[in-house]
């Protein structure tokens, strides 16, 4: 690992995304509906935001914003100090969907390689981790040449968070990327990607239903209220580090659930 | 070998043993059914000039197939890039598609003359319509989530083609190629029934005029075996090349 990467490295704090009164306003034949009204944001350099809100509240759609997939109707959103556009082609953002979203006909390995081999091929930052080092890293060294179908789902997000930090970005977004796995699976997926975060430093905006995903992986939650889609709380997690499975059973932890949980009902 | 392999074999050894035996047992003259025996003997007579006639219809078939798999691929891509392309033309292909071939045959003889070329053109022409219409799902219907991480991953209109709709219309693709292979040989035949001299249409033409029902027979077993190896030939290609588990 290069010297001046990782979570203990002395790192500036920087403003990685700024959100500034963020609307969405989806318009169809039917009418039309507000995603997201008014979102002003702040995430610094090194967090891991967790987003959790009803169905409906605009989670994704934030993240698509803060992506450059979707325009803000109002208001301005910046990464990096820039439009989310230049960020964009400067290969400064991961993404991880649902659905592991793999080509079907490339190997794990060429899976991964995709986000060097299009668009602009700036050069990748030197601390950046080769192919190689992160399927090692997400533990699939030895199924580089395995074709997506002949992996389980937990392996194939495996690959996809493999593919989103191969261009060494400053930002990873995740869009309930475990959304769809078993429970087992989930729980070591949570624990790989905290000891991912903590190796590359990235800042991590992960987007989820469930309170316990939210509170176990978040050092900040921010609570979406959904029709219109708004801020209702920012709160940060006051848990014991490093983080193991077994916090979800601590007071704290119980209780942080049970107050998010409150919040979640009052919005509906 | 497994039972699932021999038994298709079997049940086509005992359809063929009831034909020579109805045959034998209703002493139905040669001229009407000939026995399957008599088939496989002119196959072995006859052979040179079998074999003779085949090569046109092969070549005839092989080049049509080509053809008109290769444009409409090409028109396929250009709808795709297209919108406006696709809805000034694509009307325009459905009806000539409802045209039966056996009435474009003649037109397309007229046209082009007596030798291969009307034959390919009209095996070109059964193939058409077909890939087409695979073409343009296969390179229509991607992931939403893959078009959106190509976008993320900042990749131009031509990297999203070769990477992303192309490899995911191959499947697509092989599934109208398999069946054009056994419509561009009909295709072959069906024009060489038009005033033709040689292939394996004509043969069929005369053996009919002839009453020489056993060469007929074995003129129809030798098309149907050529498509059989044509699509065997697409089969084992796409099992090359699609090596993923694909949706259609």
């Amino acid at each position: 690992m290069n010297a001046d990467s990782g979570l203990f490295a002395p790192r500036r704090r920087q403003a990685i995304v700024e959100l500034e009164d963020v609307s969405v306003e989806f318009t169809s034949d039917r009418g039309s509906v507000v995603a997201l009204q008014d979102v002003s944001l702040t995430i610094d350099s090194g967090d891991f935001l967790t987003v959790i809100g009803p169905s409906g509240c605009g989670k994704s759609t934030l993240l698509r914003v803060i992506a450059d997939l979707v325009a803000p109707t109002s208001g301005s959103a910046r990464v990096l100090g820039q439009p989310p556009k230049a960020a964009r082609e400067r290969k400064e953002i991961g993404f991880v969907f649902q659905e592991d979203a793999l080509l079907p006909w490339r190997s794990v390995r060429a899976n991964v390689e995709l986000p060097l081999q299009v668009g602009a091929r700036r050069a990748v930052p030197a601390n950046a981790m080769t192919p190689s080092q992160l399927l090692t890293l997400v533990g699939l060294a030895d199924r580089e040449l395995a074709l997506p179908h002949e992996l389980s789902g937990g392996m194939r997000q495996r690959v996809a968070i493999a593919r989103a930090l191969v261009t060494g970005p400053r930002l990873l977004l995740m869009d309930e990327p475990f959304g769809a796995l078993d429970e087992i699976t989930r729980d070591r997926l949570n624990q790989e990607l905290v000891q991912i975060w903590q190796k590359t430093g990235t800042t991590i905006v992960f987007v989820t239903h469930s309170i316990s995903e939210a509170l176990f992986l978040g050092r900040r939650v921010l609570v979406l209220a959904a029709r219109p889609g708004r801020v209702l709380d920012i709160a940060t997690t006051d848990l014991p580090e490093p983080r193991r499975l077994a916090v979800r059973e601590s007071e704290p932890f119980v209780h942080q659930a049970a107050m998010l949980r409150a919040l979640l009902e009052q919005c509906g | 070998m497994r039972a699932a392999r021999w038994l298709p074999l079997l049940s086509a050894a005992a359809l063929l043993a009831a034909w020579a035996a109805a045959v034998w047992w209703l002493r139905i003259p040669s001229y009407l059914v000939p026995s399957p025996l008599a088939v496989a003997e002119t196959l072995w007579r006859d052979a040179g000039t079998l074999f003779a006639n085949l090569i046109p219809t092969a070549v005839e078939s092989v080049a049509g197939f080509l053809l008109g798999n290769f444009a409409s691929v090409l028109l396929a891509i250009a709808f795709v890039q297209r919108r406006s392309l696709q809805d000034a033309f694509f009307p325009i292909a459905v009806v000539i598609n409802t045209i039966p071939i056996v009435a474009i045959a003649p037109i397309l003889v007229l046209l082009l003359g007596n030798d291969m070329k009307p034959k390919i053109a009209i095996a070109a022409l059964i193939c058409f319509f077909p890939t087409l219409v695979n073409m343009v799902r296969g390179l229509s219907s991607v992931n939403p989530r893959s078009v959106e991480l190509m976008r993320v991953l900042a990749a131009s209109d031509r990297e999203v083609f070769f990477k992303l709709r192309l490899p995911n219309s191959l499947p697509y693709l092989f599934a109208s190629l398999r069946i054009a292979t056994s419509t561009a040989v009909i295709g072959a035949i069906v024009g060489e029934w038009i005033g033709s001299t040689a292939g394996l249409g004509a043969l069929i033409i005369q053996a009919t005029y002839n009453f020489d029902t056993p060469l007929l027979y074995a003129s129809v077993v030798l098309a149907s075996a050529f498509s059989v190896a044509f699509f065997a030939l697409i089969s084992w290609l796409e099992r090359r090349i699609v090596t993923w588990d694909a949706a259609p």
